[in-house]
């Protein structure tokens, strides 16, 4: 598998306008486009994304268990259709999700040792 | 000026089980493992693109990451920005009114470092690390 970057980090939190706007007046981030319908920060070749989870959802659970923090993990492959293969071949279970109009791979958690991680690329 | 991702801290039981998945399943090499006596933890850094990710495995229940570990499980752990003058940043941060776990920078596995507090950051543990010179090199062969 060709796994090229990080892509961004989420972080859940019950107020993601406020969550943005302290990490723009510490860090002094500039906006990036965000995919998970809340808001996002640009660093380097990367980007944070500030998400308020619907509830009923498994990030408000986590939300509710943890408490606020990063809760997830999305790294770019070179190629989607490569990296399912190699997680099949790996034995690693995983799902196929579709989010603003594009394709990603979820990993089971476990498989990735208590991260959420989610992997996205060329199809 | 943070000017990336430096890493992401995972906190795992056993590097070699986490080894199957991020090294051999996601492709990522490793490239520098040491033990940190201060902090009671052995760690692994593997690069992906510009930036790396840390695992971590405690070797007693007692440190900070072995406690981790014990409420938590396994997972994300910390989010690492990399900087050209930790002291520097460090200042700025606290001249903000920032709450600090560290006072100044010290040498970690990436380099010289300092956290800050999660409370201040929306629960989210922040590093700022500026990369030893031959990390540095690393780096820039990226």
């Amino acid at each position: 598998m060709e796994t090229r970057r990080i892509d961004h980090v989420t972080v859940a939190t019950p107020d993601a306008k406020a969550a943005d706007a302290t990490f723009r007046r510490i860090f002094e981030f500039a906006s990036a486009p965000a995919t998970l319908g809340g808001s996002a920060l640009r660093i380097g070749d990367a980007r944070i994304e500030f998400v308020t989870p619907a509830s009923g959802t498994p990030l408000a659970a986590v939300l509710a268990s943890s408490g606020e923090g990063m809760v997830e993990v999305c790294l770019e492959v070179g190629s989607l259709d490569d990296a399912a293969r190699a997680l099949e071949r790996a034995h690693v279970q995983h799902t196929t999700e579709q989010v603003g109009g594009g394709r990603r791979l979820r990993i089971d958690t476990s498989a990735a040792h208590g991260v959420r991680l989610t992997l996205i690329g060329r199809t | 000026v943070l000017s990336k991702i430096h890493h992401v801290g995972i906190v795992v039981r056993d590097l070699e089980q986490a080894y199957a998945f991020w090294r051999d399943v996601l492709g990522l090499p490793v490239h520098k493992v040491a033990t940190v006596k201060d902090q009671d933890v052995t760690a692994a850094l593997l690069t992906i693109g510009e930036s790396e990710i840390e695992l971590l495995q405690p070797l007693s229940d007692q440190s900070g990451i072995g406690k981790f570990l014990a409420r938590r499980g396994e997972g994300l752990h910390h989010v690492c920005f990399a900087t050209a003058d930790v002291g520097a940043e460090l200042e700025a941060t606290r001249a903000k009114g920032v709450r600090l776990i560290d006072q100044q920078p010290r040498p970690g596995l990436a380099g010289m470092i300092c956290f800050l507090h999660p409370a201040a950051t929306h629960g989210v543990l922040v590093e700022y690390a500026h990369p030893f010179p031959e990390h540095a090199a690393h780096d820039g062969a990226h």
